[in-house]
């Protein structure tokens, strides 16, 4: 008996990484995000 | 290490250069301007050159996770570069394999790694030579939210004629209004907590309880003055500590 193949699971097995943009997104987030230490505590923060 | 080969390469260049010169015979009719052209055409791409050799050692000397968490902890974001694209196909594929959409693994991805960049940065991570499978961990947690918030939202199929959106207006923060409101309110709970008790108190009262000041009064056991006092001293003490470290609360 012939074996069945369907698209669909072809396309299913195929899995890119995230996108470049996401990726960049992070690393600017990264740069961006600062921590300042106060007495007791420390706040993070966005600095553009 | 990366300072020997660097030396190495602007040797090399420069003997380059010499050969050049002299073998083209241009040198003994224009020397200095020359050299100035050499100088300008070597330099960008030996600017380019260095940077992909640098980064290419630093892949090779940090090669453990540890040793990137502990780089970027003091300062590199080039550490977290490598860690990205070291573990980037792991994570997103736990990430697609749970919630079969490319759009949401995006999501979670993002958000993944924005937590690990905060607890990193906030000294909270404890190197345990376990940076992936903490990173997993966290991935994980983030789908069981997703789904569970997708649980909570009713869903709307909307394949008939009628649009319900037609009629509904969305009147929410969007999703960065939403991420600033929480870390202003994040951030202003923090700072209320660096006050003395007895201003704490007041505050909370205030501000969070919606007590009038006779009934802080009463609850403390203090005059409404002395109330009143307290609470002009914290907001004084909150202003104080935003100037000293410059923290901007905007929405």
């Amino acid at each position: 008996m012939a074996k069945l193949y369907s698209e669909n699971s072809l396309e299913k097995t195929k899995n890119e990484g995230p996108k470049n943009e996401t990726i960049k997104f992070i690393l600017d987030y990264s740069k961006a995000y600062k921590v300042v230490k106060g007495k007791r505590k420390k706040f993070g923060m966005l600095l553009n | 290490m990366v300072n020997k080969i660097v030396k190495k390469v602007r040797i090399f260049c420069f003997l380059g250069m010499i050969v050049v010169i002299f073998d083209s015979n241009i040198f003994f009719k224009t020397p200095v301007y020359s050299i100035i052209l050499l100088l300008k055409l070597i330099t960008p791409s030996l600017e380019v050159l260095l940077r992909a050799l640098k980064v290419k050692i630093m892949q090779k000397a940090l090669q453990t996770d540890a040793t990137l968490v502990s780089s970027y902890i003091k300062g590199q974001e080039f550490a977290l570069e490598i860690l990205i694209h070291r573990h980037k196909q792991k994570v997103y594929s736990f990430i697609y394999s749970k919630v079969f959409d490319k759009d949401i693994a995006e999501d979670i991805f993002q958000d993944t790694f924005i937590k690990v960049i905060n607890t990193l940065k906030r000294g909270a991570y404890n190197e345990e030579g376990k940076f992936l499978p903490w990173v997993m961990r966290i991935a994980h947690n983030l789908v069981i939210d997703h789904f569970r918030k997708n649980n909570r939202m009713p869903k709307f199929d909307n394949s008939g004629e009628f649009s319900i959106f037609s009629v509904l207006s969305d009147s929410a923060l969007n999703a960065e209004k939403t991420i600033i409101k929480s870390q202003v309110e994040n951030d202003v709970k923090r700072l209320i907590d660096e006050l003395p008790g007895d201003q704490k108190e007041v505050l909370i009262m205030r501000i969070y309880n919606d007590m009038s000041f006779k009934e802080i009064s009463e609850r403390t056991g203090v005059s409404i003055n002395t109330a009143l006092g307290r609470m002009r001293y914290a907001l004084i003490n909150l202003r104080k500590i935003i100037d000293k470290h410059n923290i901007i609360l905007t929405n």
